[in-house]
């Protein structure tokens, strides 16, 4: 017990929880654009496992990371599009469709990652981001470990936070998304362009999901593996509506799954007798209590879920 | 609205189309101056077989060694497989009855956890045998399991680990705490504390074969605790321990599959489960119409495990390896887990 809740087992801990909350963080933000202008997107297990997997190829083939970053985003969006033109245009119910994704997303990066380098016994790896220490800050005793020495994608999703939030309360962009997702047949009334907007939001959606899922294969490793998301697009999901869909709720939601994924891990490698059930359960546990008390009443865009048609 | 819901059709086929792609059979290519099954010999058909995977073959564990074991099959028995991918525990059953209506002879499914659905489908399909592989048991007439002696891995990877770590602190992940993998991990920390009784392994479950992340973070969580080295049975999330072994520069040991060319240096050695030599001995067996209906398990007197070693290893620590391999295989030592602890 008493090597717990040292200093440094804190920064340990904080350490990993932030590069546990980061590919959710990328995730979530591009959710919340995609709910608040009325599109649930369930495909960012999809788009983000699209995402660390085209990541790869592209640091493969150009061999630099931030190109395969860019392939990335750029993967994301492609069936951001798809899922747009399923979702927005067509108007199939959205929670079918991002299902669809999901099981597309599977199929797809497995059969082209055999497809472009076969079966392997070790694994393809490429050029990846390596930890930045930025020159003044990460000497800091405490947080400059914590959150001054990780890598450039870190910091880019953290940056996304406040910029999220100007684009969605202080530009006409912003105005327009919220009021798509709370009232389409005013927005379309004055003259927004309502299946417009929507649509851009899902790209965008497509584009920060990618991302989040490049972080994964490039940013915490150099390599791609069937399903190596492992569910973190669904936990997304959850912490859009758990950060009430605003960016400032999503970025501690994040954290908080963050914290509790880091702490539960911790705990079960201190040995300190607690069952090991009780531990993996607890980043649930920590959400379904959060859902329920904390974060009060959660109001979601009124329109979210339904197709607009005129 | 006529285009669209033509549209919509167009849409839904794609899907169903790429998503059924990524779970059809697929035939391995028989080599190209063999004749298909049953065109130009009609005097001897060939035996259908296939082989039921949980997962997909490019894990670089588990599922990529049954793989191999349809190559080796193909290349030494001259027999061709087919398989199937990422089969879903609810599919089990419906896989296997499928298999059992297409006639085929003989039915391979990769896992204990098909045990359930072996049983009771098998007697349905008397013409059929299934085989599951790493199942202790098997029920008459045609369910029969196959199997390594696990704990007979995790045993020798033990004793090489606490030859390797200085700090006396070790980190040992499994995947789930099924028996088998319990049993891998027990052995482990027991052959570790056989050579040195200072030594302290911890021993962590990540509820998961493929989250490579997860797999990080719990070595480096270790690690960071003062382990020196660490050991995965899991899978794709061995890889990401090894990984964290390499970020912080310690010690790993590579396990089921050769993982050395994973991150040189840091991997000091793996041992490696022959599992395509049981897929060999079951082929070899159904051709000579020997199969029974009972489980076989194999260890390293059956030659199913081995070492992949490196230059980390000095010659007096081989020296040692082969000793413990040697005690395995005359019986000596005895299996140290105990269910239910």
């Amino acid at each position: 017990m008493n090597d717990i809740m040292n200093a440094a087992f804190i920064v340990a801990l904080l350490s990993a929880a932030l590069r546990l909350s980061v590919p959710i963080l990328f995730a979530a933000l591009g959710g919340m654009f995609s709910e608040r202008s009325g599109v649930v997107n369930i495909g960012l297990e999809g788009i983000m496992l699209t995402g660390a997997f085209a990541g790869v190829v592209g640091s493969y083939f150009t061999g630099s990371q931030w190109l395969g970053a860019l392939v990335a985003m750029l993967s994301g969006i492609a069936l951001a599009a798809l899922f747009a033109l399923i979702t927005v245009k067509v108007q199939i119910n959205q929670i079918v469709s991002g299902i669809a994704i999901n099981l597309l997303a599977v199929g797809l990066t497995s059969f082209f990652f055999r497809a472009l380098f076969g079966i392997t016994t070790t694994p393809i790896t490429v050029n990846a981001f390596s930890p930045v220490s930025l020159p003044g800050l990460s000497t800091l005793p405490f947080v400059g470990e914590v959150l001054f020495s990780q890598t450039a994608l870190v910091y880019i999703a953290f940056l996304l936070v406040p910029v999220s939030w100007f684009i969605l309360y202080k530009t006409s962009w912003g105005l327009s998304i919220r009021t798509v997702g709370e009232h389409p047949t005013a927005a379309d009334t004055v003259g927004i362009p309502v299946n417009r907007v929507r649509t851009l939001c899902v790209l965008a959606s497509g584009a920060l999901a990618g991302l989040g899922g490049a972080f994964l294969s490039l940013g915490q490793f150099n390599m791609f593996v069937d399903n190596m998301i492992s569910g973190r697009g669904f936990i997304a999901v959850a912490a859009v509506i758990f950060g009430r869909w605003n960016p400032k709720g999503i970025l501690i939601a994040s954290l908080i799954f963050g914290v509790a994924d880091a702490l539960q891990i911790r705990l079960q490698t201190a040995g300190i007798g607690i069952p090991y059930q009780f531990l993996l359960m607890f980043p649930y546990l920590l959400t379904v209590v959060a859902l329920t008390g904390i974060v009060g009443k959660t109001v979601a865009p009124k329109a979210l879920g339904k197709a607009y048609a005129k | 609205m006529v285009n669209k819901k033509w549209l919509v059709w167009l849409m839904v086929a794609v899907l169903v189309m790429a998503s059924l792609a990524g779970c059809a059979p697929k035939a391995e290519p028989a080599a190209p101056a063999e004749p298909a099954p049953g065109a130009e010999t009609p005097a001897e058909e060939a035996p259908k077989i296939v082989l039921i995977l949980p997962g997909p073959i490019n894990d670089q564990g588990w599922n990529a060694t049954a793989y191999e074991g349809l190559k080796l099959v193909e290349k030494d028995l001259g027999v061709t497989m087919e398989y199937v991918e990422s089969v879903q525990q609810a599919d089990f059953e419906s896989t296997f009855r499928d298999y059992g209506e297409k006639g085929y002879d003989l039915v391979f499914a990769h896992g204990t956890q098909f045990f359930d659905a072996a049983k009771a489908i098998g007697p349905q399909y008397p013409d059929t045998f299934f085989m599951v592989i790493n199942s202790e048991e098997g029920v008459e007439p045609n369910v029969g399991g196959i199997g390594i002696r696990e704990w007979e891995g995790g045993y020798v990877a033990g004793t090489l680990a606490a030859m390797n770590t200085t700090s006396k602190q070790m980190g040992a992940i499994g995947s789930f705490p099924f028996p088998v993998i319990e049993g891998t991990l027990d052995a482990f920390e027991a052959a570790a504390i056989a050579v040195d009784p200072a030594i302290k392994v911890t021993k962590t479950y990540v509820n998961s074969w493929d989250d490579i992340q997860k797999g990080k973070e719990t070595a480096l969580a270790m690690i960071e605790a003062g382990s020196d080295l660490v050991f995965c049975s899991a899978n794709q999330v061995g890889l990401g321990s090894i990984d964290a072994a390499k970020t912080k520069g310690v010690k790993a040991i590579g396990y089921i599959s050769p993982q050395n060319e994973v991150a040189p240096g840091t991997v000091i050695s793996s041992v490696t489960y022959n599992t395509p030599g049981l897929f060999k001995v079951a082929v070899q067996d159904f051709l000579d119409g020997k199969l029974t209906a009972t489980g076989k398990s194999l260890g390293w007197a059956d030659g199913v495990l081995d070492v992949q070693w490196t230059d980390g290893v000095t010659d007096e620590m081989k020296a040692t390896i082969e000793t413990t391999i040697q005690d395995l295989k005359d019986g000596k030592i005895e299996n140290p887990y105990v269910p239910g602890d």
